[in-house]
């Protein structure tokens, strides 16, 4: 019975952890380089510092953890079974990093055979994974909205990943023509097609459950995920023939999507059950906000024509909302997968006799102390405060911001790679104690 | 009411107990806390007492399936227990970090058990099970005179 298969564990640990841990690393990369290049980097959008930082948060953290993610939680949230999952995950962590690390590369040295190094590599690990997971999303039986959701943001990734590969083309090749007029349809696939529909099919599922709230009302829940790709599709239109109205429109309903989506998420969080206030609900919270600043100055360009610092809705959607959202999951899934397998070993070995005493599997706070946990929050939330600041007043706040981040990273970095090191140790330990 | 409908039900009716014993033990009203909790216990052993007692062995019987989905249940709910215990001990020493972190790691395993049982395994029983095999409801309604 096919069914069957969708009840077992959790893929091995090492899957989605080699995607979780190295995430940080790259937003601490970033970090450098915005220490290395100093506050002229930001004097406008396209600086190729500019690209290369963009390109390190959004491919080596957020795409690096969030396939990381996928790969643990569908089979819980979709019923869906990853075939050898640890094979899967080395096929499609390995590319996506190198791929990641050279195409920021070849911006910082500026290497044009290292745009078609990462073109190769970052088109194999997306295209990959596209494929078996949209194929297993198919296939599922699951008829939730997280799944047709899910299934938008595949095809967004796999649109926003071909224009990708095209502009990259444009930058390796000589005889290739760098298609610029591109940029602004791939940075939309890519945030608000991906990034977005991707944490609201997860939010749909993951706060209800965690944090006890009521479900996202079902009318949002139908029709949210499409209006939001089909407003894309309009924009993307706007693109190649000139519509004004149209684009007024399409935009118009983007921004009601976001501000749809982050107070609805605020409300259910305020009227939630739990009143324990955890860090992962302190980051859903501050992502909701910076979701709802973006739509304020994605509002105040397109209607007042107000001229904003360049770089601010860059911040507030990739660290503010995506990196926020993210950085807050992970103080669930590491520590509990980590519970789950010490748990899921510990009676192993009980079950062949291996021992008889009980011994005690640390908790969720033992594995990644909560003081830890709200700790780095606050680092992060003062590096998205700093970075804010810095886009309006470079040159007093550019270093402190960057530092700050780093920080921040640098203390995720440390805490899920304590929590992987803690794992191998009570791991052994479990097993010598006969 | 079939069995997804009313065991899902269940469900979110444990949750709200469990929250009710974690909002306590966060503020360190121990008494309410423990109120609460034997409150939560009971209403899970009741949940988990049906299904191991009376909707597995249904299902096994009916399917001849007895080392698929109802074994991974079996397993997750001892999980569960455990974490039960862990919570018991902490309560008494008035442990709340403690407490509070065997409640979190419950409350994501409770829910993604509740998850996997109410997309895939309470659908399998309705389309297999009568409504009302072996009574069920009814012994669960007598549960608390058990």
């Amino acid at each position: 019975m096919r069914a069957d298969l969708s009840l077992q564990q959790a893929p091995p640990f090492s899957v989605p952890a080699r995607f979780l841990v190295s995430a940080p690393l790259f937003g601490l990369i970033a970090a450098l380089v915005l220490l290395w290049h100093g506050p002229e980097m930001v004097s406008h959008r396209w600086t190729p510092e500019i690209l290369a930082v963009t390109h390190f948060l959004t491919l080596g953290f957020l795409a690096m953890s969030m396939l990381g993610a996928m790969m643990q939680l569908m089979p819980v949230l979709m019923g869906m079974v990853i075939p050898r999952a640890v094979l899967f995950s080395s096929v499609i962590h390995t590319p996506l990093f190198l791929g990641s690390l050279s195409l920021g590369m070849a911006w910082l040295f500026q290497i044009n055979q290292l745009f078609i190094v990462a073109t190769v590599l970052l088109g194999f690990s997306l295209s990959a994974f596209i494929v078996v997971v949209s194929d297993r999303l198919l296939r599922s039986k699951n008829r939730h909205a997280t799944r047709s959701m899910m299934l938008l943001a595949l095809l967004a990734l796999f649109i926003t990943a071909s224009l990708g590969i095209y502009l990259s083309l444009g930058h390796g090749v000589q005889t290739f023509q760098l298609a610029r007029q591109l940029t602004g349809l791939h940075l939309s696939w890519g945030l608000i097609g991906w990034v977005l529909l991707l944490i609201i099919a997860v939010a749909y599922q993951v706060i209800p459950m965690f944090q006890i709230t009521d479900e996202y009302p079902v009318s949002h829940q139908r029709w949210m995920g499409w209006s939001v790709f089909a407003a894309l599709l309009c924009l993307s239109a706007t693109h190649i023939w000139s519509l004004p109205i149209v684009k007024i429109f399409a935009s118009t309903a983007l921004i009601a999507c976001l501000i749809i989506f982050s107070l609805t998420t605020l409300w259910i969080l305020h009227k939630r059950r739990r009143q324990l206030a955890d860090t992962t609900m302190r980051f859903w919270q501050l992502a909701m906000v910076s979701l709802l600043l973006l739509a304020m100055v994605w509002s105040a360009q397109a209607y007042i024509k107000i001229d904003m610092p360049a770089l601010l809705p860059g911040i507030l959607m990739i660290h503010g909302f995506a990196m926020t959202t993210v950085n807050g999951m992970m103080y669930k899934i590491i520590p509990f997968i980590i519970w789950l397998h010490l748990s899921v070993h510990n009676k192993n070995l009980r079950d062949k006799g291996e021992r008889e005493s009980q011994v005690k599997v640390p908790h969720m706070r033992k594995i990644i102390p909560e003081a830890a946990s709200l700790w780095q929050f606050r680092f992060h939330m003062s590096s998205l405060i700093l970075l804010i600041l810095a886009s309006v007043w470079p040159l007093l706040f550019f270093y402190p911001a960057a530092i700050i981040f780093a920080a921040a990273q640098l203390f995720l970095l440390f805490n899920l790679s304590k929590a992987v090191y803690f794992y191998n140790m009570k791991l052994a330990e479990l097993s010598s104690q006969y | 009411m079939n069995i997804k409908q009313f065991m899902a039900q269940d469900h979110r009716d444990c949750d709200l107990l469990f929250a009710k014993a974690e909002n306590a033990a966060a503020n360190d009203d121990w008494t309410a806390a423990s109120h609460a909790f034997t409150e939560f216990v009971h209403a899970m052993e009741r949940h988990l007492g049906v299904e191991e007692q009376e909707l597995f062995p249904a299902f096994e019987e009916e399917t001849g399936i007895l080392t698929g989905p109802t074994e991974m249940m079996r397993m997750e709910h001892e999980q569960m227990r455990t974490l039960f215990a862990e919570m018991k001990e902490a309560m008494e020493q008035q442990n709340s970090d403690d407490y509070l972190g065997a409640a979190e790691t419950l409350l994501i395993m409770m829910q993604q058990h509740n998850m996997k049982e109410e997309q895939i395994l309470y659908n399998m029983m309705d389309q297999r099970l009568p409504d009302e095999v072996n009574d069920w409801q009814k012994k669960f309604k007598g549960w608390n005179k058990k």
